[in-house]
């Protein structure tokens, strides 16, 4: 494919994007250390709620706004250097940068607006590079179109195909999808993840949704308040998060305050005492987890099982009890799963669980269930449920 | 049955039969709530394929066919609009209207346009203004950008300043440059002393006149039209690696066509009409200095000199009404004219170009 051949490295860069930067703004300060190494993937996503950081962040990269110190380094290329004063401008950074509204240039059709960056190019090349773009992000039929004449999925395409012509280095996205329908949305998403590959190009990507950072991301950099709170895998993000801030934005619902209780010999598992009972949990490696300390037990929903309640109690995290409310989604349920505290220990009994506004009892786990298996268990019609988790499941948050 | 809802209530109802399709349920007191607890009452809806069209109840209506279109009537408030409206319109048109009649009715008009002092004076005009016109382009657009783009300590006094001209008088605006570039003032005086060079009195005289009091018209619809374009485009266009000029030439500019060529109408208009700051600074000398107005106010003033002021008056409303048609024309053709000069080709053909 032509875009290949165009790509300039002749020998892959060992990091694909590094960063360290400090900006100051009236009221905020973002500061933030990143670094996409080349074997990590290639998409970064920067991950937060607005105002954050994130844009900000994005457009230093870009050049569109100077960092007040630093150092930004895209490929192997520095562009950015406080200490130097190196500061590479907007137009010879070679980014494709686009930010949250498209921004396509009204007055132009479909094919000026590709061929925009083309402007020191041979006319001839310039026409077979637009006619490539156009077929490669399916826009054909729409040459001579104006923006205000296209959906909003189309635009997006027109804004990718006229970032992606003058052969950028690295691609950076503020919340592209973020104005779509979601069934576009989730085209589109698809049709990227595929493109970073197919292209062979670093993408910085911003996301306010929980499920498009998972879809996209090979490293999550989660952003609050100016401050990269945790970067790491996606894995490491969604399911080990740092803080309970973190875990917080990164939507894990079930966050129990607990003590730890000691350790479980031989098992490399520790035991949690939390408002609704005894927890056992992976303990966490590299650390020493003294008995009486303080720690945070996660768990996705997701992650729960729900099954009715045997004869016999089983060992391990089993807890019983009953479904106080429910919230349907078509394909999932989420359920709000009230433990029975166990009579034999009165202090459980006095600690009640979470208020959720729709539900007139407190709750103690939350979890999702695929409708089937829920009204499964619903036609068996259990006098008692019972949730399990495994221990691997729970992630600790010791700090 | 279903003993999942744990509540002690022993009315449940309808739970075992519909457990199949998806389940509805209301909480008590709230239809429109999304999470809703198991203790409610449990209501069975229809399900996902139920016949909506055959629920609908039997028209109560006539057949659409019986009605009659709606009879239309000017409303009260179109009345009363038009009416005021009229008579503002008649006040600004009979006036006119008067001159084109007179300058008719006598034969005027013929033997006038001929006239040398006419034919000079409608010449000077017309090249004052456009070299006013060039020079507020070439001077006032970066002034326009740069106050557009820019906060800087001073801006609103500088913005502020900028209007000062339009509101002034001409007349203050006359003294001002007597002060300044007459013979006598703080740079024509210099002028005059190292290189024998007058400003006052000479046609160089009535542009700068013309400048100082029209330009402030173009800066200031440049500058409104500039605003008027999104940054985030400028900074595309940027990261495409397009030059800062190219930039402004080819997104800038034609995004604020329609207000540059707004400014360009007005501050056109103000020169040609620009009487007071020309006689005070330029003087009113046939040929090199007496431009259209200033002859119009001449003639007017020398013994029966009417027929000449009102041809050419009639010949001033001629001009401006036929200027100010063009730029109208050229703004509504905007920022896609500009652009269509130079357009990428495409071998495969797509649809016709949409208006």
């Amino acid at each position: 494919m032509q875009l290949e051949l165009d790509r300039m490295e002749q020998t892959q860069p060992k990091t694909l994007l590094e960063l360290a930067i400090r900006k100051q703004l009236s009221g905020f300060e973002l500061e933030a250390t990143l670094s996409l190494p080349a074997n990590q993937g290639q998409v970064l996503v920067l991950f937060g709620p607005s105002g954050s950081g994130k844009t900000l962040t994005l457009r230093c990269i870009a050049g569109a706004t100077d960092p007040d110190a630093g150092i930004i380094s895209i490929g192997e290329r520095v562009v950015f250097d406080s200490r130097s004063g190196l500061n590479i401008k907007l137009a010879e950074r070679r980014v494709g940068y686009l930010p949250q509204n498209y921004g396509l240039f009204p007055h132009l059709s479909v094919a000026d607006n590709i061929a925009f960056g083309l402007f020191k190019w041979e006319k001839r090349r310039v026409e077979s590079r637009v006619q490539e773009l156009i077929n490669l992000m399916q826009l054909r039929g729409l040459e001579k179109r104006f923006p205000r004449q296209l959906s909003g999925g189309q635009q997006q395409r027109v804004a990718f195909a006229r970032a992606l012509a003058p052969d950028p280095a690295i691609l950076l996205l503020d919340e592209p999808f973020s104005a779509l329908d979601a069934n576009i949305r989730a085209e589109l998403r698809e049709n990227l993840a595929l493109l970073s590959r197919k292209l062979d190009l670093p993408v910085v990507f911003i996301t306010h949704d929980l499920e498009e950072a998972y879809m996209l991301a090979d490293r999550i950099a989660v952003y609050e308040r100016g401050r990269v709170l945790q970067y790491g895998s996606r894995e490491q993000i969604f399911y080990h998060p740092a803080t309970r801030e973190v875990a917080r934005l990164v939507n894990i619902r079930n966050i129990w305050p607990g003590l730890v209780q000691g350790g479980v010999s031989g098992e490399g598992l520790v035991r949690v005492r939390t408002g609704f009972g005894s927890l056992l949990a992976k303990a966490p490696t590299g650390r020493e987890l003294e008995a009486g300390s303080s720690v945070t037990a996660c768990l996705r929903p997701e992650q729960a099982i729900l099954r009715p309640a045997p004869e016999t109690h089983p060992a391990g995290n089993a807890f019983r009890g009953r479904i106080v409310g429910e919230i349907t989604r078509g394909s999932l349920y989420t359920l709000f799963f009230q433990v029975r505290r166990d009579p034999a220990d009165p202090q459980l009994l006095s600690l009640e669980g979470t208020r959720h506004p729709g539900f007139n009892q407190p709750y103690d786990i939350e979890l999702e269930v695929p409708a089937r298996q829920y009204n499964e268990l619903r036609k068996a019609g259990p006098e008692n449920l019972l949730v399990e988790i495994e221990p691997e499941a729970v992630h600790l948050i010791t700090a | 049955m279903d003993s999942f809802k744990t509540t002690n209530r022993s009315d449940d109802t309808g739970t075992g039969a519909d457990s199949g399709s998806l389940p509805v349920k209301q909480s008590p007191g709230s239809s429109t709530q999304v999470a809703t607890p198991v203790e409610g009452n449990t209501t069975p809806l229809a399900g996902p394929g139920s016949p909506i069209l055959s629920e609908m109840p039997p028209a109560s209506f006539p057949a659409l066919s019986e009605y009659p279109p709606l009879k239309r009537s000017i409303s009260p408030n179109v009345f009363w609009l038009t009416l005021s409206g009229s008579v503002m319109l008649l006040f600004l048109l009979v006036p006119i209207l008067a001159l084109v009649v007179r300058s008719f009715a006598d034969g005027a008009l013929g033997s006038f346009l001929t006239t040398p002092s006419v034919v000079q004076a409608l010449q000077l005009s017309l090249i004052t203004t456009a070299i006013t016109l060039v020079l507020a382009v070439i001077f006032g657009t970066p002034l326009a950008y740069l106050l557009a783009r820019y906060r800087f300590p001073g801006y609103g006094l500088v913005d502020t300043f900028l209007d000062l001209p339009i509101v002034l008088p001409p007349a203050v605006a006359g003294i001002a440059l007597l002060l300044t570039l007459g013979r006598r003032g703080w740079i024509g005086g210099w002028l005059d002393q190292q290189f024998g060079i007058t400003i006052g009195f000479t046609t160089v005289a009535v542009v700068l006149a013309q400048l100082f009091v029209a330009a402030p018209f173009y800066i200031k619809a440049a500058k409104a039209g500039f605003e008027s374009v999104d940054r985030n485009l400028e900074t595309i266009a940027s990261s495409l690696g397009s030059p800062g000029l190219r930039t402004f030439w080819k997104i800038t500019v034609p995004l604020s066509l329609p207000a540059l060529l707004g400014g360009i109408v007005m501050t056109w208009a103000r020169a040609l009409g620009e009487f007071g700051a020309t006689i005070m600074f330029a003087g009113s000398f046939e040929g090199r200095t007496q431009t259209m107005p200033l002859a119009i106010y001449a003639s007017f003033d020398s013994a029966g000199g009417l027929d000449e002021a009102v041809t050419l008056s009639v010949i001033l409303v001629v001009v401006s009404f036929a200027v100010l048609l063009i730029f109208k024309g050229l703004s509504r053709f905007g920022a896609m004219a500009w652009n269509r000069l130079e357009q990428v080709n495409l071998q495969g053909k797509s649809q016709d170009i949409p208006r």
